[in-house]
């Protein structure tokens, strides 16, 4: 073997070696958005997912949601996602659930947004 | 189709959300199906692994069934929107899945390991001695 080829073949070697090293996915977790009179609801699936591999912050009115999951030590997988949000929702009052590999948030409206049924009172 | 209302208070979040959800494909695997990899069988000597992401899933909406070198994954997802949400985006897929893994070869019903942790079932399977090479006697005429 020449060293031309020696050289070929530890580069590709190298290559190789790091690829295994860390295969990290990128990915989109799918969603689901429901709204009611008092809050708005996300359900996202993090397949995998323990609470400390989770992390949801708020800046600048987005929501950013995002999960790094360990699956081995070839696999990687980390699952990202934003929201933009309304200013009417209260983003200092999000609740956080993760239950079978499925996060759901829970993001209140503000008190003064949410819709009030004003009392009819006949005249008499 | 991603069916939207528009409330004027949200109109915000649901222009974003409207702007994703055009590359929402089918999944029942945490992500894009696009993105998502497929499970496959992973053989090392006389065992088998399988994994498959099933978020959302109970153990019991969860039944394994294995037919020789077959094994069938019933699943059932329950939908957690209340009749009076409205929805704003939907991306997530509701209802039975099944899901029909081809083996290697013939495994031990009995020794199966079956885990389902986080939204992920983790199988891990050994190879039935009956499965094993064996000999066919030829007879002379």
């Amino acid at each position: 073997m020449t060293t031309d080829e020696k050289t070929v073949e530890n580069e590709v070697t190298q290559t190789e070696s790091k690829a295994k090293t860390v295969d990290k996915s990128y990915l989109r977790p799918v969603t689901d958005v429901y709204k009611d009179d008092d809050a708005v609801r996300i359900l996202m699936d993090v397949p995998g997912a323990n609470d400390e591999d989770i992390e949801v912050s708020v800046h600048d009115g987005q929501l950013s949601i995002l999960a790094e999951v360990n699956r081995s030590e070839e696999d990687v997988r980390v699952y990202e996602r934003s929201f933009r949000m309304d200013r009417r929702m209260d983003t200092a009052k999000i609740e956080a659930l993760l239950q079978r590999g499925v996060l759901q948030l829970r993001i209140p409206f503000h008190e003064e947004a949410r819709p009030k049924r004003i009392q009819v009172r006949t005249a008499s | 189709m991603v069916h939207m209302r528009t409330p004027w208070i949200f109109q915000d979040l649901v222009e974003e959300l409207d702007r994703m959800s055009r590359n929402a494909g089918w999944t029942f695997c945490g992500a894009d199906a696009a993105q998502s990899r497929l499970s496959a069988v992973e053989v090392d000597g006389d065992q088998a692994s399988y994994t498959l992401d099933l978020p959302g899933v109970a153990e019991t909406d969860l039944e394994l069934v294995l037919e020789n070198d077959r094994l069938r994954i019933l699943a059932r997802r329950e939908d957690l929107h209340q009749a009076e949400d409205e929805v704003l985006l939907h991306e997530r897929t509701y209802g039975e899945f099944v899901q029909e893994v081809k083996l290697p070869w013939p495994v031990r019903e009995e020794e199966v390991e079956a885990t389902l942790k986080q939204g992920v079932l983790h199988l891990i399977m050994k190879r039935s001695p009956e499965a094993g090479p064996h000999k066919i006697e030829v007879n002379s005429k």
